[in-house]
């Protein structure tokens, strides 16, 4: 088999979640098809989606409901976004995977999660609240923390709304510029201010981290003073995945491959890996 | 071990028996006394430079193309290609490039497999080449001058005749098919493939201590060396492309005018400054420094991390293509020496 086939698909629907940022739904063409892997997708774990005549990228799933189609949270920013947002619907695309290793479900089992979310962080860290909604008596308290410059930014409405009322999570906002008809509950500022009020049981918490990279230096340090261990912190890097197998070489931080070690790196790994997040 | 002797005289005809069953590629001269690996039938065997130190391109280049087509792509979707399973032979392969493919072959098939490189691998043969080193060999440094195993056979000059190891059944099979012009060995071959050695031994000695070479740059990342080759690095990614064991690849598409096209790969450099970079122009080794660096240690620190040895086999071609007269082995010494 040809890992580096990419399976045909078909881009079902779309739906705008924000400005340049999009809701997409895949359907692969051959419904017994399998990714590489030979399973369903993990949390935090991603694909690489083709374009054709255009090239190949990476997005993360941003569900672990077990639903008809793949949904990708895409933001258009790059030469193959900016075509797949020109896509009509029921368009050709190619997909390869799932990849990566994905947030370790079993490691948090029994622990509080705390999930901090930065902008478009939210579509992996969506995967592993829903993982642990299916599973919830196996894990303790789940709290999201998400940071975002305006409230107009905000994705998964709908998840949001249900969240906040729900008795089975804590959600925090974090808004950087408030707007007098902002619809949810939220505090002003940045996810460092929203963190730093947080009662967590240190030896008893998991945190799982994707956003910008500017936001991990100030959350690990914040986590840090919290004392929570650097083996129970996890943090999504984003780099240039193009073969998904640890072959091409292009996404290797310190030579170790984010695609196939990664992308969830701990923050003892990160120290390894001359990040400076240290924990 | 299975050896047996042949007469030079007859090395001709042997490699055209070969070539009756394998597209037979050699070592030639590609002037200015440089060399490559070229067919046979295209030069004729006396074109075979059996004194070769080093081609221009290593062996690599015949399992992973420097450019190749992964999968074509129409309207109706994405499309496997055959990869061409005509069988090769790739003759006078020094050991630092069987070290060097061997490595290459352990890497395209963890964590998967890389289908087109293993198929194209699994129809070649392999036939060795002792050798003698030049200036720019230090497979001693690396401890790469010798291997057992990693090839069908293994020709040792003894002058008028070769000696030859049988290295796979493969190997024994190709004997077989001119088995009236190979000679068991007699005492007197193997005193004189001793000999060799023995000889050959006394011009491969280690040119710098790397002795916990690995070790060294891992505790002082921050060495003032990646600096100042950062400073006299082209970022030309020349050592990259000649270099045995590079293999990072591009992935990318060529669109004809209908839509249709194909998908490729094309060997990458990850000294080049693009290699890294993310949609919104985001790097993360805009230094080149930090470039340098991080092949190195991907050489001497992370390979043999995983895998108990140096990536480097000492074959001295990235120096060679250096345009900035970078010299591996004294990079290597002076990280040794300014770290220790």
């Amino acid at each position: 088999m040809n890992v580096l086939l990419p399976l045909s698909a078909h881009m079902v629907h779309h739906r705008k979640l924000a400005q340049d940022v999009a809701l997409f739904q895949l359907q692969l063409d051959d419904p017994f098809a399998i990714g590489p892997s030979g399973e369903n997708h993990r949390p935090g774990q991603f694909v690489m989606l083709s374009v054709p005549g255009v090239g190949e990228a990476p997005f993360s799933i941003c569900h672990a409901a077990h639903i008809d189609y793949l949904e990708l949270c895409i933001r258009r920013t790059g030469s193959v976004t900016r075509r797949l947002f020109e896509l009509g619907e029921n368009t050709l695309v190619g997909l390869r995977g799932p990849f990566g290793n994905g947030f370790p479900m079993e490691k948090m089992v029994g622990k509080d999660v705390l999930l901090i979310a930065g902008g478009l962080g939210l579509a992996p860290l969506r995967s592993v609240l829903q993982y642990v909604l299916q599973h919830r008596e196996s894990y303790g308290r789940l709290i999201l923390v998400y940071g975002m410059g305006r409230q107009a930014e905000a994705l998964f409405r709908e998840d949001l709304e249900y969240w906040i009322d729900s008795t089975k999570l804590d959600v925090c906002l974090a808004v950087e510029h408030p707007a007098p008809k902002d619809l949810f509950p939220a505090d002003t500022g940045h996810v460092g201010m929203v963190l730093e009020r947080l009662e967590l049981t240190a030896d008893n918490t998991v945190a799982a981290i994707c956003g910008p990279p500017v936001m991990y230096g100030p959350v690990a340090k914040i986590l840090r003073s919290k004392r929570l261990y650097p083996e129970n912190v996890f943090f999504s890097f984003e780099r240039r995945m193009e073969c998904g197998i640890g072959h091409c070489g292009h996404c290797a931080i310190s030579c170790r491959s984010t695609c196939q070690d990664g992308p969830v790196f701990s923050a003892w790994e990160a120290r390894s890996l001359g990040e400076p997040l240290e924990v | 071990m299975e050896t047996f002797t042949l007469y030079r005289e007859h090395l001709g005809q042997f490699l055209d028996v070969c070539q009756e069953q394998f597209r037979v590629q050699i070592p030639v001269s590609a002037g200015d006394g440089r060399y490559r690996f070229s067919p046979l039938a295209g030069h004729g065997v006396e074109a075979l430079a059996l004194e070769y130190h080093r081609t221009l391109l290593p062996p690599k280049k015949y399992f992973l193309l420097p450019e190749e087509t992964i999968c074509t792509f129409d309207q109706k979707g994405y499309h496997p290609v055959e990869v061409a399973e005509e069988p090769f032979l790739l003759f006078g392969l020094h050991p630092c490039d069987l070290h060097g493919l061997r490595i290459i072959d352990q890497f395209f098939s963890t964590p998967y497999a890389d289908s087109a490189y293993q198929s194209r691998r699994k129809n070649a043969l392999i036939v060795g080449l002792g050798c003698l080193p030049d200036d720019k060999c230090f497979c001693a440094t690396m401890n790469t001058q010798q291997i057992m195993g990693g090839y069908d056979l293994f020709f040792w000059d003894l002058g008028e005749r070769f000696y030859i190891q049988v290295g796979s059944e493969a190997g024994h099979g190709l004997i077989h098919k001119a088995r009236e012009m190979f000679h068991d060995v007699v005492d007197e071959d193997r005193q004189d493939y001793l000999e060799t050695l023995y000889q050959r031994r006394h011009l491969l000695t280690p040119k710098v201590d790397v002795a916990d070479l690995s070790q060294i740059m891992e505790a002082n990342p921050d060495c003032a060396v990646w600096d100042e080759l950062g400073a006299a690095c082209f970022a030309c990614g020349a050592c990259t492309m000649v270099c045995p064991t590079c293999t990072c690849y591009d992935i990318f598409d060529r669109v004809e005018l209908d839509g249709s096209g194909r998908r490729c790969r094309q060997w990458d450099s990850c000294l080049f400054r693009d290699f890294d970079r993310i949609a919104g122009e985001v790097h993360f080794r805009s230094d080149r420094s930090d470039r340098v660096k991080n092949r190195f240690f991907h050489k001497e620190v992370v390979h043999v991390k995983q895998h108990q040895r140096s990536a480097c086999v000492g074959c001295g071609r990235c120096q060679e293509a250096c345009p900035a007269g970078i010299d591996v082995v004294s990079v290597l010494s002076r990280v040794h020496a300014s770290c220790a």
